[in-house]
């Protein structure tokens, strides 16, 4: 690992611009978020207001969330931690600054043309053909900035978060470009199956390529970092970078086990699903053997902390991944609400936990001081910890009472007065989550333009 | 095994176009008619 006596003065503006990013979305998509839990208690609340029927907030909040919140804080820290790793600077920040301007006018695009009703109706793929074309160039862009810092860096070797980075950016320009069918600018789409299929290959793979790669480099850099300890073991990393490209790609057609695709293909998925217990191994006794015996630098650091327990939802979020893809379990589980509370471990619990860890174990260093407030950090932790925990009880029973109510026969209509009562607490965690996000870009606008901070 | 720039980035982009050829291409040109 680089260390902190070396000299590479740089102003992190890119690093601080995704930064601002990622604690701005957070807060504007966990809104959308709040509003459409909302309109699932009251749907009448905002009827006849076409710009925020749920069919239009439910894809803002999705998208935003992804591409808003959390890609860009993982993108934060990695823009600090990939010029320390290859001991010299960003090739440059200029161009790390007009990416990140581009980046946000995307996601201007996006709130703006979700609530005009231009949509092409593909889960996380409803964006149109100008904004596809915005998010591959911005992705682009950060792949060439990384790559040209690893053309000029001092260190020879690379070190695993380096490889997550890469592969995670450059292989994300390449299936969103191809789930996004962005050679076909009029639907988006292929036609029947083959759409479907192509679909959740790259909408599977926002999570495998995208915020997986991210969070592992991140955890990566953070956990040795905060335990002033070595990583544990160099070949469990090798195994777990290459496992996860390898079997993560194609698994997607577990999404899809209800529809006329071909049955070789659904096994692949299934049996893959099941296989990546080998890369979510790998990667976590990694960080936990890393972490052995030093869970107190962990408590310490309120960066560190947010990531491990970012750790422990992936293992969480695995395990039911598997098991969800299997036939029996998701006769019960599937197109209902459990899915919604596995989404929420994976992308708040797991992914958003370390997009923020990642931000406060990242901020303090690119600006010289520490955090306005670690209360206010540790008070968001516990919000978002709570939230997220009891999105997931909550959602989890509701989906079982659904499914189980259609297995058995019954129709759809008459299942919502049974779970009315976990939509309302669902509507009350969100509003947990949103003031957290408030009291987050708070702390981290004050952490970057304040004269001073506090460390406790 | 050395982890170079090339085998990172090339190594990754052959895996996705096995992938791709497999789990897409494949279901594609044998769709019935």
């Amino acid at each position: 690992l680089a260390t902190d006596n070396q000299t590479l003065e740089s102003t992190y503006a890119t690093a601080k611009g995704f930064a601002l990013t990622s604690g701005f979305w957070m807060m504007v998509a966990t809104f959308f978020g709040l509003l459409g839990a909302t309109e699932l208690v009251a749907p009448d609340l905002t009827e006849n207001m076409g710009g925020i029927v749920f069919g239009r907030v439910r894809p803002t909040h999705v998208n935003l969330v992804l591409f808003g919140f959390v890609t860009p804080g993982l993108l934060s820290a990695a823009f600090y931690f990939i010029p320390r790793l290859l001991r010299t600077r960003l090739f440059s920040e200029r161009l790390g600054i007009f990416t990140v301007a581009a980046w946000n006018v995307a996601l201007v695009g996006v709130i703006a043309s979700l609530a005009a009703g231009f949509t092409q109706g593909r889960e996380y793929a409803e964006l149109i053909w100008p904004i596809d074309i915005m998010v591959v160039a911005a992705f682009g862009l950060v792949f060439y900035n990384f790559i040209m810092t690893v053309k000029n860096r001092q260190e020879p070797i690379l070190y695993v978060s380096v490889w997550y980075v890469l592969a995670g950016t450059i292989l994300t320009a390449c299936t969103f470009a191809l789930g996004n069918v962005i050679w076909k600018p009029d639907s988006g789409a292929l036609v029947g199956i083959h759409d479907a299929i192509l679909l959740w290959f790259y909408g599977h793979n926002v999570f495998g390529l995208l915020l997986t790669p991210l969070s592992a480099a991140v955890a990566y850099y953070v956990i040795p970092r905060a335990c002033r300890a070595p990583l544990y073991s160099h070949t469990l990393s090798l195994l777990g970078f290459w496992a996860l490209i390898v079997v993560y790609t194609h698994i997607g057609t577990h999404h899809l086990l209800q529809v006329p695709v071909p049955t070789w293909l659904k096994v692949v998925a299934i049996v893959d699903s099941v296989a990546m217990v080998i890369p979510v191994m790998a990667f976590l006794i990694n960080i936990w053997y890393t972490a052995k015996g030093k869970l107190g630098e962990i408590h310490a650091d309120i960066g560190a902390k947010f990531v491990f327990t970012g750790t422990i939802m992936y293992f969480f979020v695995s395990i039911q991944g598997s098991l969800m893809a299997l036939p029996d379990v998701q006769r019960v589980t599937h197109f209902n609400n459990w899915v919604v509370a596995h989404a929420h471990i994976g992308v708040l619990g797991f992914a958003g936990m370390i997009a923020l860890g990642g931000l406060y174990y990242t901020i303090p260093k690119i600006t010289g001081k520490p955090l306005y407030s670690r209360f206010l950090a540790d008070f968001q932790y516990w919000m978002v910890l709570i939230g997220m925990v009891g999105f997931t009880v909550v959602l989890t029973i509701a989906g079982l009472i659904q499914g189980n109510a259609w297995l058995n026969g019954e129709t759809v209509y008459r299942v919502l007065p049974e779970i009315h009562v976990y939509y309302v607490v669902r509507a009350g965690l969100g509003l947990l989550i949103f003031s957290s996000a408030v009291l987050g870009l708070y702390n981290i606008v004050r952490s970057l333009f304040g004269k001073t901070g506090v460390s406790s | 095994m050395k982890m170079t720039p090339l085998a990172v980035v090339v190594g990754s982009l052959l895996i996705l176009a096995t992938i791709v050829f497999v789990v897409i291409l494949l279901p594609y040109v044998h769709q019935p008619d």
